[in-house]
Order: structure tokens, then sequence, then C-alpha cells
């Protein structure tokens, strides 16, 4: 069973703002082609920030329970639970 | 009676049939008379209750982890050779080991054969790792030095990855088959984009799980990249031959894993501004046309598209919009001053003329008070300035 996450990843958001500067650059794009391209632009940058602004280190442990199914169990990494 | 041959035609001839007949090969057996005269080579015999085979090994050579003596059992690898100055045949030596760290070698050697003959190591096999992974996989053992170190790297350099442990035993007899299955359970729970496969550094019998075949396999099956990270940076495994891109540490695979977080946020800054920059070009050339042309209607449009688009604006581009939004509005001004005309058409003359723009909080235009909430805040702009607003009273 594969999952995909939906919610746009830091990739394609950077990839969005790589090709809104591309096109505002070549120059050539109508008005208000451009106003759409630049709002798009600044849209992502803004995704980009958000998902790199997240500082909480996030840790889990793959586990599978009784029925053989994948289960996450999310762990603190600040407390020194590998030192136990 | 035939022509006779030399003693060195003959030499030759058994020189070169025993080379050809015999490959580089494995010769275990009792090491006896180990000399090691001031030129540096050395000279020995391999013994068993039977025969005797005359080794030499020359200088260049080097045999490391342990000092050979008389009565120790050995492996040799070399290739049979002859002595043309006494006709005689000896052992030409490469690698010698006590003989119980050469079988653990002569195996994995086989096995590194066996494999790379199966194209399990081809380069063309390895698959790039992810620029901006969201989520890394670690298969190691929970406690170990390995896991933390990991988690300090990845936390200084990327904290917005998230990282998921598959806790695998690293030593052991069931090593091998753990981190066999841990590998595969990533690969079917899917959730990840790239893989760490390790542990820290140990004696050589410590780090055997990681030249296991199933190990070996299983890191070469797995459709997600892995990065293998075992021991310190002296030892190569055979699951680091197999792996997408080894690192020579576990901490040093979290530093491939991801970018750095300063770097790749000043790369979205630099690309931010250079947005910012070609878009205030496109509209200074703009303005260059408009004023070139003396129509009315361009310069129209031109408003009703600032408006227009300030529809849907949402709360992260309000800012923006009112810095385009005085753009616009100091050039229809210099327009104007330059032209005298069309005054009446812009929807500033009609500030002017007491009359507010009223937008919602997401920058839509009101022109319908049956769209509005009680409470909710509106904001109207004046000629100059502006007002947020509550609404107290709708009347249809």
């Amino acid at each position: 069973m594969k999952k995909k996450i939906e919610e746009p990843t830091f990739e394609t958001a950077l990839k969005q703002l790589e090709i809104a500067v591309d096109r505002l650059e070549e120059g050539a794009l109508p008005l208000s082609e451009a106003l759409k391209v630049f709002e798009e632009g600044l849209k992502a940058s803004n995704q980009c920030r958000s998902l790199l602004e997240d500082a909480r280190q996030q840790v889990e442990v793959l586990v599978r329970d009784s029925d053989g199914e994948f289960e996450l169990v999310s762990i603190d990494s600040n407390k020194g639970f590998a030192d136990e | 009676m035939e022509h006779p041959l030399s003693v060195s035609d003959v030499t030759q001839a058994v020189k070169q049939t025993l080379e050809m007949q015999f490959p580089p090969m494995w010769v275990i057996g009792e090491l006896t008379s180990f000399s090691q005269p001031s030129s540096g080579h050395r000279y020995f015999t391999l013994s068993d209750p039977h025969s005797q085979l005359r080794c030499v090994m020359w200088r260049s050579r080097s045999i490391t982890g342990f000092r050979p003596t008389a009565g120790m059992e050995v492996l040799a690898q070399g290739q049979l050779t002859v002595y043309e100055r006494r006709g005689e045949y000896q052992f030409n030596v490469s690698q010698l080991f006590p003989a119980g760290v050469g079988q653990q070698l002569i195996a994995y050697e086989k096995l590194k054969k066996k494999l790379s003959e199966e194209g399990l190591f081809d380069e063309d096999r390895k698959r790039p790792l992810p620029e901006y992974p969201r989520t890394i996989g670690v298969v190691t053992s929970q406690t170990g030095a390995a896991f933390r170190d990991i988690l300090d790297v990845l936390k200084r350099r990327f904290p917005a990855v998230r990282i998921v442990l598959r806790p695998a035993q690293v030593q052991g007899l069931d090593a091998p088959e753990d981190i066999a299955q841990g590998i595969a359970d990533f690969n079917s729970f899917g959730e990840v984009d790239v893989l760490i496969v390790g542990r820290g550094g140990g004696s050589a019998e410590d780090l055997a799980a990681f030249n296991d075949e199933e190990v070996v396999r299983a890191i070469s099956d797995s459709e997600i990249p892995v990065i293998s990270a075992v021991g310190h940076e002296i030892d190569t495994s055979l699951s680091d031959i197999a792996a997408d891109v080894r690192a020579p540490t576990p901490s040093a695979a979290a530093e491939i894993a991801v970018r750095d977080v300063l770097e790749v946020r000043e790369q979205v800054g630099r690309l931010t501004l250079r947005t910012r920059e070609a878009m205030q070009r496109l509209l200074d050339k703009n303005k260059d046309l408009l004023e070139a042309h003396e129509g009315s209607y361009g310069m129209r449009r031109l408003s009703d598209l600032i408006f227009q688009n300030a529809q849907h604006v949402d709360e992260l581009h309000r800012e923006l919009y009112a810095l385009l939004r005085r753009l616009f509005e100091s050039r229809l001004a210099d327009y104007y001053r330059m032209t005298g005309k069309l005054g009446s058409l812009s929807p500033l003359s009609v500030l002017e003329r007491g009359f507010g723009l009223v937008q919602r909080e997401d920058g839509s235009v009101v022109s319908d008070a049956g769209i509005l909430t009680p409470r909710e805040h509106l904001h109207i702009r004046f000629a100059k300035g502006e007002a947020t607003c509550r609404v107290e009273k709708i009347n249809r």
C-alpha cells in the first residue's frame, strides 16, 4: 500500500518560483499574464518559506501492529530516548 | 636426434605453461621458515603434512593486521611462477592473512564477485537522491549512536525534514534478516523519499551484517534510493557498494541527505527578489508603452486589471497588491499630469469626488451588501488613506 501526500512539496514550490522568475525575466509577457505569473511566484515563495520555517524535528518509529499493518509512533527527539 | 633445446628455452616453456595454466589463486597452509632479509622481500614456505610450496612476497606488498610467524595457519593469494635462475617454481604472494580472517575475506570476495556479475553494483543502477526529501527513512538500532548522530545533523541542517526510524538489530545472527526486512518494510510503506541504512563503527564482526547477501540484495532491490552509512571511513562493506550513495559515517549520510537550510533560504530569497525586480521592469516597460499611446483605452485596461486582480488576492498578497497599486497610481498620476485628460475615467478620480472603494478582508470589491455578514471587517479606500470598518447592519 503506497500513500501519496497531497500538499505541495518544497521541491514543487521551488520549481514554481523558478518558473515564475524565468518567465518574468524573459520580459515578453503581456501585463495581465505577468501579474498572474508574479502572483504565482510570490505564492510559491511564501510556500517555500513556510515549509522551511518548521523548526520542530518530527521523529516517528515505523512499527507493525498485530494485523501486520504499518503504524507510525511519534517519539520526542529532544528527550534522550536513545540513551535509555 | 632433434635439435636440442637450451636450458633457458626449457625453463621459459615451463614458465609460460605454468603461468597460463594457473590463474591467481588462494592457498591455505602452515607457515614455515619465514624470513625477511634486509632487501625487505619475504621468503617463506607453506606446508601441509605431504607437501611444501616455496613462496616469495615482494617488499611492495604489505602485510597488515598480523605478524607472520612460523607455525601459523595462513591464507595466501598469489600466482605460480618459475624462478628461472634456479629452475624452481614458486608462489608469488600478493596478499597474506591468518587463516580465519582470510576465509572471511575469501567469502567476501566470492560474494562480491557473484553479486557484481549479477550486475548489483553497476553504476547505471545508481539512482539520484531527491534534492529536497520530505521524509527520510532510517534503518538502524534505535539505541545506537548512529541514530542519535543522524538526528543531530538533520536538526541542524534541515529541521523541517520528517524522520521515520525502522529499528533494526545491527549485529548478531538475526541482524541481516532484520535489516533486510526493515528496508523491505519502508518500500511497502512507501511514504519516505530516501533511506539511510547503517550503524556506527565497530570490529569486522560487528559490521558483518552489512556484508550479508540478504542485506546487500535488499539494498539493491529497494525502490527508494539508499544511502549506506556503515562504520568509520575506512570500512567498505558490500552494502556500501550496492547503495546508491555511500556515506563514510552515519553523520555524513545525514549531511548528504539534505541541503543546508540556510543555503536554501538564501536561494529562495534571491529568487523572490528577482521576481520582484523582473515585475518592476515589466511595469516600467509598460508605462513607456502607454505613454507613447494617446488613447485612453490602454490606461483604463491597466487600472481595471489592478482592481480586478485585487479581487482574488489572499491574505499573503495584500501587501504586494498595495505596493502594485501605489506603483500604478503614481504612474497614473504622472500620466494625468502629462495629458490633462482621462481623469474622469480613473477610479482614482471617482475617489476624488468623495466616493469610497469598499473591499472585504480578502481584497474583493463589494458591490452588493447581500454578500456581507454582520461584524465582518471592511476596508474603505478614500482618495487619501484607508479605514477599516465593521459591518453593523445589513440592508438588502
